[in-house]
């Protein structure tokens, strides 16, 4: 079984019949043939986004949906719509968990090795940091033995820099349309 | 069990015999091992979280919605998921 690491758009996607790559995102989210996995960058961007959808008001839930959240708090009613998101699209989220010592002076640092890779990223994937992080999460997760077969992304930056971040990487990054054409969902 | 050598101040050693003294613990080690975990605990507590308290019915619910084939979440914005996430992103 192949794994795909989704990039927070493909996540979003399958509930938003207005994006072009919605049909291809469902595909992604409901193949059997996919293990999809996601960082906790990809989750705090998903609760970021789930956050501001809700606040505006687009984000339409059936009403028993609705009333069952109105005893909430809207910390919890936004937790409840990216668990359900990450459920329905069995996205398992992964943490490179490596820590390396930095000692500064007197005074030592346990830190993240993915923050490491991302500082060491960014003069050559030349990305904003966002994405840098996403992409270091990906190498982190790589380097901790995680096998991952394609990065996907509806995010026309990060699919403009694919070949550097590939090179980088080893790992392709593919739009919904390139994966669903690539691979049987 | 394992052994961890551990380097005390001779105050709070002198404190662990007392006590052992008045008979609070048995020994050294059954003390050091009580007030380590106690130390743990309370660090974790203390420790950052996200109260997830009351969301597993409304989740399980939404599931069994799905399940009945109802489209359960619908964004209704009129920018594409991928301008959604990168407002976010823009700022960085």
């Amino acid at each position: 079984m192949k794994t795909v690491y989704l990039d927070t758009s493909i996540i979003l996607s399958p509930h938003h019949r207005g994006d072009p790559y919605h049909a291809e995102s469902l595909s992604i989210l409901t193949s059997r043939g996919l293990s999809r996995i996601t960082s906790h960058i990809g989750l705090i961007e998903l609760s970021s986004v789930v956050s501001r959808l809700r606040a505006r008001g687009e984000i339409q839930l059936p009403s028993e949906v609705e009333s069952a959240l109105s005893s909430l708090d809207f910390d919890k009613q936004v937790y409840s719509i990216l668990l359900f998101m990450l459920r329905r699209g069995d996205v398992k989220v992964r943490v490179p968990d490596a820590l390396v010592n930095l000692r500064l002076g007197e005074t030592e640092i346990s830190l993240s090795t993915m923050f490491i890779e991302a500082f060491n990223l960014a003069p050559r994937a030349l990305l904003k940091t966002l994405d840098n992080l996403h992409v270091a999460c990906l190498l982190g997760l790589l380097k901790e033995g995680q096998s991952i077969h394609y990065m996907v992304t509806g995010d026309e930056e990060l699919l403009k820099s694919r070949k550097r971040i590939t090179e980088l990487t080893s790992v392709p990054v593919a739009s919904p349309r390139d994966l669903a054409t690539l691979e049987p969902l | 069990m394992s052994i961890v050598p551990v380097k005390l101040q001779k105050e709070d050693v002198q404190k662990l015999d007392m006590l052992v003294r008045l008979g609070v613990f048995k020994n050294r080690s059954q003390a050091i091992r009580w007030i380590l975990r106690e130390g743990m605990e309370k660090k974790i507590a203390a420790l950052p979280q996200a109260d997830l308290s009351g969301i597993d019915p409304v989740v399980k619910l939404m599931v069994r919605l799905a399940s009945r084939g109802v489209d359960v979440i619908r964004i209704t914005s009129v920018k594409t998921a991928a301008e959604i996430v990168s407002e976010g992103r823009q700022r960085l």
